[in-house]
């Protein structure tokens, strides 16, 4: 049996490290947001997206987030008109990556967000095991 | 009233070596058993060993996080949250300490 305002920590703390990788593969979109291919007529960045799962830890007894993959998104690349450019087709069209901006930013903000209610979780269970052990102290 | 505290000094005497007994005992349990929970219904010197073996674990623990962090292996979320844990087994710890060596002194200073 463990301290649940133990395993709370904890669980928060598996919240945190799914958000961080979810920010790492936000970076790598932004970061890849203009990285086209390098021969003819190939394909740009596929921008990749995550996803979360529950995952039981039978050791604390609770349901922890764990990261289930990361995949990458299937939608159409845009094209852009560039004909000096090394990947463009034979029309001239050069495949950029299917990557959004806004939709990027987005998801970082929330993933921030996260972050923050995770470590104000950690916090809470913090402090609430240390006005415990005040009693000892004080009482 | 002489017979009455007569009676009283090997009582006292039981008492303190409780206390001394409880203090090696702690810390001799602590040293050689691996740390479990506490049996129901256990004794305070028993209670007492685990919180010091946990306490033990979580700063070794803790330390190891640390230099892994360091090093650059450990995610500093796990670094943070393992000193963090050391940290409160340590106040836990010295809070505890305190109580008994208050309970040990509130004996010595009894008025007899």
């Amino acid at each position: 049996m463990i301290d649940p305002l133990d395993a709370s920590m904890k669980i928060a703390g598996a919240g945190l490290q799914a958000q961080s990788t979810r920010v790492r593969v936000v970076s790598e979109n932004l970061a890849n947001a203009q990285a086209t291919g390098t021969t003819r007529g190939a394909d740009p960045y596929r921008r990749k997206t995550v996803t979360f799962e529950s995952a039981m830890n039978r050791a604390l007894g609770v349901s922890l987030v764990k990261i289930k993959g990361v995949g990458v998104d299937k939608a159409p690349f845009r094209v852009e008109f560039e004909p000096s450019h090394p990947a463009a087709d034979e029309k001239g069209y050069v495949k950029m990556p299917n990557v959004s901006l806004l939709l990027e930013m987005a998801d970082m903000r929330e993933a921030n967000r996260s972050y923050e209610a995770n470590l104000q979780m950690i916090k809470q269970a913090r402090s609430m095991q240390s006005m415990t052990i005040d009693l000892l102290r004080n009482g | 009233m002489l017979n009455a505290i007569s009676a009283l000094a090997p009582v006292a005497s039981q008492v303190t070596q409780g206390l001394s007994g409880l203090g090696g005992a702690s810390l001799r349990q602590g040293a050689a058993t691996a740390a479990g929970a506490a049996q129901p219904g256990a004794d305070f010197g028993s209670v007492f060993a685990n919180v010091a073996q946990n306490f033990v674990d979580k700063l070794a623990e803790g330390e190891s996080q640390a230099v892994a962090g360091i090093q650059g292996k450990a995610a500093v979320q796990d670094v943070v949250q393992a000193v963090m844990s050391a940290e409160q087994s340590l106040q836990l710890a010295m809070a505890m300490r305190d109580k008994v060596v208050g309970a040990y002194q509130e004996f010595m200073h009894m008025a007899i």
